[in-house]
């Protein structure tokens, strides 16, 4: 009878499984290399640059890239942390990160390439491009024009942020969603506001912008292949086609602080599937020094569009009410601060449960950084005020602002 | 911890009550077996990947009608979400019970209780070094305040065997939950058996 029960306890304990937990973390690899020079152990702010790093990685980032281009010190480019926490694997410069909502300002850029080729027209309305049931059934999508959707006014509702779909996300983050699965959630949904009324930055709006390319160009995935990342080299940028996507050799393990506690837990998984799932504004992963080329390319060397689509792309409207001296406007997948002291900042930054980004360019300095980091910047947690705190949001300064402090 | 010393207050306020109403032939104890998913009030409760619940329930007769009744419910719980948290639950509530001739009856009730939640993933803090190391989950504490809705039937009525059967849609919004999101709300549909081990003097 004794031994009866003790087996029938160990057999509930066994249903039960508390303790089993899943680690959750990917292979990641340990050797890769890159193929640019990299002259950064000569640069006059190498150790400046470095302590930053080592400070927020000590804070609590898990791993971080981060590269700064001024035209009079050249480029340093470091790394600190690790690409696996759970393996001790060291960040390393031939690393690849999730993109989160940075692949906005490449779909802007391939959009306005289109134009450019008058295979399209920002004033084109997106019903003539969609189908007729995501027309017919989402606000807003009869009236808005492609510009709209480039620049964040066309009223249409975030998908992302609707409570049934985060509901059914928090549900299973393995789930495979279609980009009609998406759209469903903002079925017959009131629009946010009248197409062209204001700037309010909405996932949905470069959701149908992949769609539209789609119709246009075939593939949107292959327009940014074939207009952006051949032509200027980024050859560590992947999006859909490229080869082992949405896990390409050097992707990074990613953590996220799901409770705002400051303990992490590994979310490779859910990130990998997340870009699998969506289409235009997330799912491309890059190096950090393929961020830097194409920054370069567009607003350094000015090569990608031509300069009338330039302007167009960078008319920016007030996007919220400045708070501290800061300023925020918006324009087509790129947005813009203006600090106090008047420093520009030309930027689209990256937030999803596995990716911290930014990708900012100083017109007043013609300078870029790039920073890049392996954990979740869309939860609320330490380390993503760490890493998005400027004071503009009424938070600390953030690491973007300490290393501005040092290259200007 | 604070969080279960209201919840026990609240029991044993009801406690009080309970000893004034001696029917304890209406005493059930109940098995229940269910998936838990995470989903809006009313939403579908039976999506997909199926996350193992079970439930030890019983319930109190604090008002007695001929077809109708009142009772104040306990239930001992446990889950296990495969993507966010195994949970271990005790809540109480109160339910409103009509039964029919025949014996089905309908259910509605609203639980209240209290959740601990163990992640589902391994969680690494921080330490002096600034180094992440794996940590011990000791679990987070949350309320949760809900509805229920059943269905099933009462064997009683016309076989006289003390035993019922029941569909359950139990849904519960958890909070606190973190930071970034201060609710979490969960779908449960349940299967459950009541055996009535008390009988009539």
């Amino acid at each position: 009878m004794r031994s009866q029960l003790i087996s029938a306890l160990v057999l509930i304990l066994s249903i039960l499984n508390f303790s089993c937990k899943k680690a959750g973390n990917v292979p990641a690899d340990l050797n890769g290399s890159i193929d640019f020079e990299d002259h950064s152990t000569a640069h006059p702010d190498r150790e400046k640059f470095q302590n930053i790093l080592n400070k927020y990685k000590k804070d609590g980032i898990p791993g971080l890239s981060i590269l700064v281009y001024t035209p009079e010190k050249g480029m340093w480019i470091g790394t600190a942390g690790y690409s696996s926490i759970e393996d001790k694997i060291p960040m390393k410069l031939f690393n690849v990160f999730h993109s989160a909502s940075v692949i906005k300002t490449y779909m802007s850029v391939a959009t306005l390439k289109l134009a450019e080729e008058g295979k399209l027209k920002l004033s084109d309305k997106i019903d003539q491009y969609l189908p007729a049931e995501y027309s017919d059934k989402i606000a807003n999508a009869h009236e808005a024009t492609i510009l709209n959707l480039l620049n964040h006014s066309s009223g249409i509702p975030d998908f992302l942020f609707q409570p049934s779909h985060e509901a059914d996300y928090y549900n299973n983050f393995y789930a495979t969603f279609s980009t009609g699965d998406y759209l469903k959630y903002i079925y017959h949904k009131k629009a946010l506001f009248q197409v062209g009324e204001k700037f309010e930055y909405c996932n949905t709006n470069y959701m149908l912008l992949a769609l539209v390319l789609d119709k246009v160009y075939g593939s949107h995935a292959s327009l940014l292949t074939d207009r952006i990342f051949r032509p200027y080299g980024l050859f560590h940028s992947y999006y859909k086609n490229e080869t082992g996507y949405p896990a390409p050799f050097g992707t990074v393990n990613t953590y996220v602080d799901l409770y705002g506690d400051g303990k992490l837990q590994n979310s490779s998984g859910w990130e990998r599937n997340f870009a699998r799932n969506n289409i235009g504004h997330d799912g491309m992963l890059f190096t950090t020094h393929d961020c830097f080329l194409f920054f370069k390319a567009l607003f350094i060397d000015r090569k990608i569009i031509n300069e009338q689509s330039l302007q167009t792309m960078l008319d920016f409207k007030p996007a919220r009410d400045p708070i501290n001296g800061y300023s925020f406007e918006g324009a087509l997948g790129i947005e813009r601060i203006t600090g106090p002291k008047g420093l520009q900042r030309i930027y689209h930054v990256g937030a999803s449960l596995g990716g911290a980004n930014w990708l900012c360019y100083y017109p007043q300095k013609n300078a870029v950084i790039v920073i890049n980091a392996n954990f979740g910047g869309i939860i609320d947690s330490p380390i993503a005020n760490m890493f998005l705190g400027y004071k503009g949001r009424g938070k600390t300064d953030g690491i973007l602002e300490a290393l501005e402090a040092v290259a200007f | 911890m604070k969080k279960l010393f209201i919840l026990l207050g609240i029991l044993c306020l009801f406690s009080r009550l309970s000893c004034i109403a001696q029917k304890q032939t209406e005493i059930p104890i109940g098995f229940e077996f269910y998936n838990h998913t995470i989903g809006l009030p009313f939403d579908n409760p039976n999506k997909k990947p199926f996350n193992l619940g079970l439930a030890i329930t019983t319930s109190y007769p604090l008002l007695l009608g001929k077809y109708s009744k009142i009772t104040l419910d306990g239930e001992l719980g446990y889950f296990k979400h495969k993507e966010l948290a195994t949970g271990i639950n005790i809540n109480t509530g109160a339910s409103y019970t009509f039964t029919t001739g025949p014996g089905i009856y309908f259910t509605a009730g609203i639980p209240l209780g209290y959740v601990r939640t163990f992640n589902a993933y391994d969680l690494y803090s921080l330490n002096d070094n600034g180094e992440y190391e794996l940590t011990k989950d000791k679990g987070r504490s949350s309320l949760f305040l809900g509805y229920s809705l059943q269905v099933g039937y009462d064997f009683r009525k016309k076989l006289n065997i003390p035993f019922s059967f029941y569909i359950k849609n139990e849904w519960w919004l958890q909070t606190n939950y973190s930071k970034y999101l201060p609710s979490l709300l969960q779908n449960t549909l349940r299967i459950g058996i009541n055996i009535y081990p008390f009988k009539q003097k």
